[in-house]
């Protein structure tokens, strides 16, 4: 998602001073995307739920708590956020690395419970709020929605529905692989190759390091 | 009441999320590659994710602060107490806050549902599939990365048939709070403990600051998780 810092020093600086306004907003534009689809995720019909019954339960007595959760949610996301970018690889990957594969499979798992749940409220949720509007269907609307959005994701790859699509999927790289571009892939400790990949990078760390600023030199 | 915000405003599938997505993006990004092998891009890329953050838990927050302000502003100031779920409050808002509220609640209850059902079934599939060393992404095609997408699909189906199943939403909804409180709190732990240490995150551990306020998240929602058990 660099694609905006990425371009904007490439352009020749006559350009960038030719259209400044609309390059700074897409400039802007152009640094969002995983963390605000995850915030925006986070208001799910079980969110809106929770958040309605306190707000009529407790009037505004309860606004407090989201002034509190903001500093420690974003601080969250930012790590999980930074894991991700750092080392290429998921949060779940990493974990595997640093603690025992079966207490990872259990935690997994528990996600996946928890997360089927939810995605039961929800359907629900979805379901009755049709329902509410249209006067019939509920169960009918419930199964259309799972189904709708089942086979978006299935067949709908990420990049169609990222808005930064056109230019990103001119840079993408489709010919080299995860474990060419030193991502974490399939059979990560077992394959010579991505040993090399690793020594590789190592090396070009070790040549390149110039300094950081203090405030990312985490 | 404080302990269910917490629960679903800090939740771990969150975290799996973002971190996959951010993969995610490098596998996009013909020039991208993990900062780990390639620090020079690091100063721009941890602005963008810094700011990219920043924002998208402002936009959650301020939307979740409006719910509740708009159903304290109608709801109860009416003296309706009594909401379970986001329907009940839908329902509830069309007497007092009218038509156009109603319907405009509702389809938001549908909007964000359809942005949500990716979100919870994708993090666990990237969860499960990472783990086990899978192709994962949504933007490979289902029989590029067939694990993952079966993963999916078993979330999804499985959702319905508890929506189907004789099983109360608001129960089922109870308990998946309470199991994602308990999943949340060593998931949490687990992450800050990854990111302090510099063989899996090289010279880029985790800044102080963010540190500190990681391990006071997950200290507060321990202690949460506790509270439930109690209460």
């Amino acid at each position: 998602m660099n694609a905006g810092d990425v371009i904007a020093p490439k352009l020749p600086r006559s350009r960038i001073s030719q259209f400044p306004k609309r390059l700074r907003k897409a400039a802007l534009f152009e640094q969002l995307g995983p963390g605000l689809v995850t915030g925006a995720a986070d208001d799910d019909p079980s969110g809106i739920a929770t958040y309605s019954q306190a707000g009529a339960q407790f009037g505004f007595d309860m606004l407090w708590t989201m002034i509190l959760t903001y500093p420690l949610m974003t601080a969250l996301q930012l790590v999980s956020a930074q894991i991700g970018r750092v080392t290429g690889c998921g949060l779940a990957k990493n974990m595997g690395d640093v603690f025992p594969k079966p207490l990872v499979l259990v935690v997994i798992g528990l996600l996946f419970i928890a997360n089927t749940i939810n995605i039961g409220a929800n359907l629900a949720a979805m379901g009755s709020a049709a329902e509410l509007v249209i006067g019939w269907g509920g169960h009918i609307f419930t199964v259309a929605f799972a189904l709708v959005s089942l086979t978006l994701q299935l067949f709908i790859s990420y990049e169609r529905y990222d808005p930064r699509s056109p230019r990103v999927r001119r840079r993408r790289v489709r010919s080299k692989s995860r474990l060419e571009r030193g991502g974490c892939g399939v059979g990560h400790t077992q394959d010579r190759s991505h040993l090399r990949q690793l020594d590789h990078g190592r090396r070009y760390l070790r040549h390149d390091d110039q300094p950081v600023p203090d405030v990312l030199a985490k | 009441m404080v302990v269910a915000i917490f629960g679903t405003t800090i939740s771990p599938y969150l975290m799996f999320w973002q971190s996959s997505q951010e993969v995610e993006e490098i596998e996009q990004n013909g020039d991208a590659r993990p900062l780990k092998r390639r620090p020079r891009q690091a100063p721009r890329e941890f602005r963008r994710i810094r700011i990219d953050t920043f924002t998208g838990m402002a936009v959650s927050n301020i939307v979740a602060l409006a719910i509740m302000m708009s159903t304290a502003a109608t709801l109860h100031a009416q003296g309706k107490t009594d909401i379970t779920t986001a329907a009940d409050a839908a329902e509830a808002l069309r007497p007092i806050a009218g038509d156009l509220a109603f319907a405009l609640f509702s389809l938001g209850i549908i909007g964000t549902g359809l942005l949500s059902l990716p979100v919870l079934a994708g993090s666990a599939a990237y969860a499960f599939g990472e783990s086990q060393g899978w192709k994962c992404g949504l933007e490979n095609k289902p029989w590029e990365a067939v694990g993952f997408y079966c993963v999916i699909t078993a979330a999804t189906i499985l959702g319905i048939g508890i929506e189907f199943s004789s099983l109360d939403p608001i129960k089922a909804l109870f308990w998946s709070a309470v199991i994602n409180g308990f999943v949340a709190v060593p998931v949490m732990a687990a992450m800050m403990w990854v990111g302090s240490r510099r063989d899996q995150m090289g010279r880029f551990t985790l800044a102080p600051l963010t540190l500190t306020l990681g391990w006071a998240t997950t200290a507060i929602m321990a202690a949460a998780a506790i509270a439930m058990l109690l209460f």
